[in-house]
């Protein structure tokens, strides 16, 4: 009998409370039912990062008969304290190890897969960290804070060979009238989609509050530049127009990353070019209306908040053309699902992690050129603005040390 | 409305509008090819920051357009912040994405001066800007007894991805907690390798992390790696 | 020398990294540090028999991306029939990707041969990829077997595949089979966007099902031309749900029509070859795509003194799919002669009202707001309240919470509130007056569903919308 990776990995479970300071053991409760397979044939996950989208990942994954959940993570004391009791009674039992640092989660040689849904700034640390210890990754979207980390969380990905999915489910799910419009062929080749969406991020500088004990403020900051506490600063909220972490430049693009990795990933899935990146970016000024034409090496253009037209609207060339068959999710369960088929299959998931870091770009070019105020030449090989040192001075951001990519 | 602003920068303090700064915002876009007035705005900025009583919220600022405008010019009062714990990362902020070699040379010259978190700083910066004249030193510093810093050091190799990083690394004798930072660092520069048709240059550092010793993933990249240099021509 | 890396055993799990190991000792031989394509698929297939999936998923990749041409894809197809059965999975799914017909043979043969049903939803859906028209019987074959995920593969393929006479195999397939399989054939031919001349026939098939899903398709991808032939569909249909279908199929093959004046022209000059009796049945349809050449004719035949013309006038206003029609049906509505047309006339109006298009939101809510006087009975009432949901604005809002208090109606009233508060630009717009009337909601509710969505967007979180099921 062939010895399949998940037993030796079970092998070290049972032999591992010499090796880590904690020892995991599987209790009786997670042996499994009819309907559950025992805790040998499950996919062992941990969550990092489990606010509003964080915990709706991890209700996603906890529901499922195939994951055991073993460990949470958040540099909110109530927040990782409550997850874990939330973990604990849905098996009922008191193994799920809640952390305040995701280094020491990871460092579990017994997890499988983590899903990552923390502040934009930590994504690409974490991603890169998850796969240099041997995990599989769901990370939330927008994937990138920044356009230098996304071929790095690729490489890492397919250096070790790991499953790293993006978090985008409306990519697949929303949009289906334009997507089957063109992929049945109906409209012939496309010429043009636009996409609505914004604002950009803005910069930050809310007052010093006092600082509460139940956050670790050091670390929720991480990589991004020192600030005071205040607490909408790090507000989950889903506001993109202030008192909250997404709005603001130093943890997320803004509207721009946050909404665009829903629409441009569903305008460069519908119009089929989600594996590549555009290489001149266009910006226009009518009358103080600014707006933006990506145009894509195989002469599609993707239009950012063109006057007169709406979201994910979309012209072809009339002549209907022959059908492809549109992608969908492996397994059973939505984008989780298609995450946790993929962990066990080894397959690429719908939202592979770069076909998640081509569409985030797009927000990241664009956000540049408005920045900027001018129209851009880009390199996709070399990931780099063709003769403009400038614009390449945005690529990335010194991260605040110890912390690295 | 620009020279308000400067001034407004050098007591700008955590809750006021950053509203009152957009003239800088809108002066650094304007000046755009202009090299003149980016220099007149390049020194402002700079004063800034020798400032003796500007605040530490208007020196980050600061940092922060400079990291967009900076050139050599600048240099010197970026790099008078590195040894400094509470701004150091702002100094790189504007220093690591500036492509003046004294910007490097800065970053180069702190490294032995400080230590840490702060010596990681350097280290990182150097490594994102892939600096080839700090590979001999991020090599010895390997070696160094803090494991994060000699983490550090070798993840940087990994970001510069030469041959002569290859070569730095090869001969690195890490501890077992700075082992992993070293195989992820020789893996992406065996990738480099192997994307610049050094297919045997690859494949030894392929062989390496090859063994049965090597955690699963590392194996597996390994085998990944052979295979690739396998199907790939010399 | 690669041809000793069979020595390796991969039945033998604690050997599997030693051949990983054994492969990097040798791979620094000078010749092999030359090693060209052989090398590099004896490799590969070596790497496909290890018993673990993440070394295989590593082969697969190289046989998806790597090693190019015919001769390596036979190579590859050699060995399929040789490897473990989950491994024949993956291969089948990579030699797909590879898209090079000569593995096509092996996967014929494999789908024949294999008892795993794995194995063989894997061969179907290579074939949708690989294959060409004589596959097509095969696939079909597989539509009628009682197993619905080879079921689902076969439907698959047939959709995606490709070759000059896969499409004409199809549709002859099409032609022969019972009612059932004629059926999702068809479906198949609609996904493939293709054989509307024989689609026009099945529209006129004895069998409903099959008519509906020939309209179906043609709705989909018929065009103008075809209007004639396809007004013989509707009339075919059954008069109730299969002719509203019919008649959106119709009405969606005139939308393609750039100039939307000429829309209801290209119907309304088939309609003028018709008999008297056609061309009233045909009024409904004639609603549906609506223009100003169409409200002409709607407006003359409601205007006639025949009952049946009269009606027949009346129901092409209903089917309006604008507020062009608003300010007619209003008044139908109030002072229509026949109380049965009243009660049409306001129906329908509770469907026009709040329909996107030329007018204001103010405009469209202002139409609500009438017609919740108009409204006889508690139903409509909530119909109404139900449509409010797409004008999305805060006066939306500030009518529709007076009802909250009906007993009758607060339910549907929560749910609309709810329905507005969704849009989260709105409501952060007014957060105040939302809060307020959230709190009334949780208050108010019955509805766990609509309780929780009310206590989300107070705090600012979104809710996920269940997927009707499929």
């Amino acid at each position: 009998m062939p010895t399949s990776p998940r037993s030796s990995r079970r092998d070290f479970l049972k032999t591992a409370s010499a090796a880590v300071a904690v020892p995991y053991i599987i209790t009786s409760t997670a042996l499994g039912n009819q309907n559950v397979p025992p805790a040998s044939d499950r996919i062992v996950m941990g969550g990092i990062g489990i606010g509003n989208m964080g915990g709706g990942d991890q209700g996603a994954f906890l529901g499922r008969g195939d994951v055991q959940y073993v460990a949470t993570c958040d540099v909110r004391k109530n927040v990782r304290e409550n997850s874990k009791s939330r973990i604990d009674k849905h098996y009922n039992n008191q193994d799920c190890t809640a952390y305040n640092d995701f280094r020491e989660l990871l460092a579990r040689e017994d997890i499988d897969a983590v899903h990552v849904a923390t502040p934009d700034h930590w994504h690409a640390i974490m991603v890169i960290e998850a796969c240099r210890n041997g995990k599989d990754v769901y990370c939330q979207k927008p994937e990138t804070l920044t356009l230098r980390e996304g071929p790095l969380m690729v490489d890492a990905a397919r250096r070790y060979a790991r499953v790293v999915s993006g978090g985008s489910q409306r990519v697949l799910e929303d949009y289906q009238g334009v997507v089957n419009k063109i992929w049945s062929g109906e409209i012939g080749a496309v010429k043009s989609i636009n996409v609505n969406v914004g604002p950009l991020s803005q910069a930050c500088n809310l007052p010093a509050q006092n600082q509460p004990d139940n956050i670790d403020w050091e670390l929720w900051l991480g990589p991004a530049p020192w600030a005071p506490y205040n607490e909408a600063r790090c507000s989950g909220s889903f506001s993109t127009s202030g008192n909250s972490w997404r709005s603001y430049i130093d943890y997320s693009g803004g509207g721009m990353t946050d909404w665009g990795a829903h629409h441009f990933g569903g305008a460069t899935f519908a119009i089929d070019v989600r594996d590549l990146q555009p290489a001149e970016i266009v910006f226009n000024n009518d009358n103080g209306h600014q707006h933006l034409e990506f145009r894509y090496p195989n002469g599609i253009s993707l239009t950012h908040n063109k006057p007169g037209q709406g979201n994910l609207q979309v012209e072809g060339d009339g002549q209907t053309r022959a059908p492809k068959p549109v992608p969908v999710y492996k397994g059973s369960g939505g984008i989780y699902g298609d995450f946790i088929d993929c962990v066990k299959t080894r397959e690429r998931p719908f939202r592979d992690i770069e076909f998640a870091v081509n569409s985030v770009a797009l927000s990241h070019l664009g956000s540049i050129s408005y920045r900027l105020q001018r129209s851009l030449k880009w390199d996709s090989a070399a990931q780099q603005f063709v003769d403009d040192a400038e614009a390449n001075r945005y690529l990335d951001r010194a991260r605040r040390e110890p912390w690295q990519i | 409305m620009l020279e308000q602003a400067l001034t407004a920068l050098k007591a700008y303090d955590w809750g006021q509008d950053p509203k009152t700064l957009s003239p800088i915002d809108e002066a650094i876009v304007a000046s755009h090819g202009d090299a003149a007035k980016r220099r007149e705005l390049e020194d402002q900025l700079g004063a800034v920051l020798t400032t003796a009583d500007a605040t530490y919220d208007g020196k980050q600022t600061a940092c922060r357009y400079l990291m967009a405008i900076g050139s050599a010019a600048c240099v010197p009062a970026l790099a008078a912040l590195l040894p400094d714990e509470k701004i150091s990362h702002m100094g790189r902020y504007a220093l690591e994405r500036n492509r003046a070699p004294e910007a490097a040379a800065a970053l180069r010259d702190a490294l032995p001066k400080v230590s840490g978190k702060l010596k990681i700083g350097m280290i990182s910066s150097l490594g994102d800007r892939g600096d080839d004249a700090s590979v001999t030193a991020l090599g010895e510093l390997i070696g160094e007894g803090d494991a994060a810093v000699a983490s550090a050091a070798a993840l940087a190799l990994g970001a510069i991805r030469t041959p002569a990083a290859a070569e730095a690394l090869s001969k690195a004798s890490p501890s077992a907690e700075v082992q992993p930072a070293v195989t992820d660092a020789s893996l992406a520069c065996a990738e480099a390798l192997l994307a610049a048709g050094k297919k045997i240059d690859a494949l030894k550092i392929y062989k390496k992390y090859a063994g049965e010793s090597q955690p699963k993933h590392v194996r597996l990249a390994a085998t990944r790696g052979m295979l690739a240099c396998a199907g790939k021509q010399e | 020398m690669m041809a000793e890396a069979h020595i390796y055993n991969a039945s033998a799990p604690c050997a599997r990294w030693r051949f990983v190991a054994f492969l990097a000792a040798i791979m620094l031989l000078p010749a092999l540090a030359q090693a060209q394509d052989d090398d590099s698929l004896s490799l590969i297939s070596e790497l496909l028999r290890e018993p673990d999936k993440d070394i295989r998923a590593l082969a697969l990749e190289q046989v998806r991306t790597q090693a190019p041409g015919e001769a390596a894809t036979l190579k590859f197809a050699e060995i399929l029939p040789t490897l473990p059965q989950d491994a024949q999975v993956g291969m089948l799914s990579a030699l797909a990707a590879r898209g090079d017909a000569a593995a096509t043979p092996a996967v014929r043969k494999l789908l024949k041969d294999s008892p795993d049903e794995s194995v063989r939803v894997a061969a179907l859906e290579a074939l949708g990829r690989l294959g060409d028209e004589t596959d097509v019987g095969t696939l079909v074959a597989q539509l009628a077997a009682g197993d619905a995920a080879l079921q689902k593969a076969a439907r698959g393929s047939l959709i995606r595949l490709t070759g000059p006479q896969a499409s004409a195999a199809i549709i002859g397939q099409m032609q022969r089979a019972a009612p059932g399989e004629r059926v999702a054939l068809i479906e198949v031919l609609t996904e493939r966007r293709t054989g509307e001349q024989q689609l026009l026939a099945a529209a006129l098939d004895s069998n409903s099902d099959v008519r509906r899903a020939a309209m179906n398709a043609l709705g989909k991808f018929a065009t103008p031309e075809h209007l004639a032939a396809l007004v013989q569909g509707v009339l075919k249909a059954e008069p109730g749900s299969e002719r509203a279908a019919a008649e959106r199929a119709v009405a969606l093959v005139c939308q393609r029509i750039e100039e939307p004046d000429r829309q209801a022209q290209a119907l309304l000059a088939v309609m003028d070859q018709l008999n008297a009796q056609d061309r009233l049945a045909l009024m409904p349809t004639l609603g549906r795509v609506g223009g100003p050449a169409a409200l002409a004719a709607a407006e003359q035949a409601y205007n006639d003194k025949d009952a049946s013309v009269h009606a027949a006038g009346l129901a092409a206003l209903c089917n309006w799919p604008d507020g062009a029609v608003a300010a007619r049906l209003l008044e139908i509505a109030r002072v229509g002669e026949h109380p049965d047309h009243r009660t049409l006339a306001r129906r329908a109006l509770l469907r026009i009202a709040p329909l996107e298009d030329a007018r204001s939101d103010a405009r469209r809510l202002d139409l609500l707001r009438t017609l919740a006087v108009m409204c006889t009975n508690d139903a409509e009432r909530n119909q109404l309240l139900d449509r409010a949901k797409a004008v999305r604005t805060v006066e939306t809002l500030r009518f529709v919470l007076p009802y909250l208090d009906q007993p009758a109606l607060s339910e549907q009233a929560c749910l609309t509130v709810v329905e507005l508060a969704h849009h989260s630009g709105l409501r952060e717009q007014h957060k105040d007056e939302f809060h307020q009337a959230l709190d009334k909601v949780i208050a108010t509710s019955q509805d766990a569903t609509v309780i929780d969505r009310a206590q989300r967007y107070k705090v600012g979180r979104t809710w996920v919308r269940p997927k009707p099921a499929s």
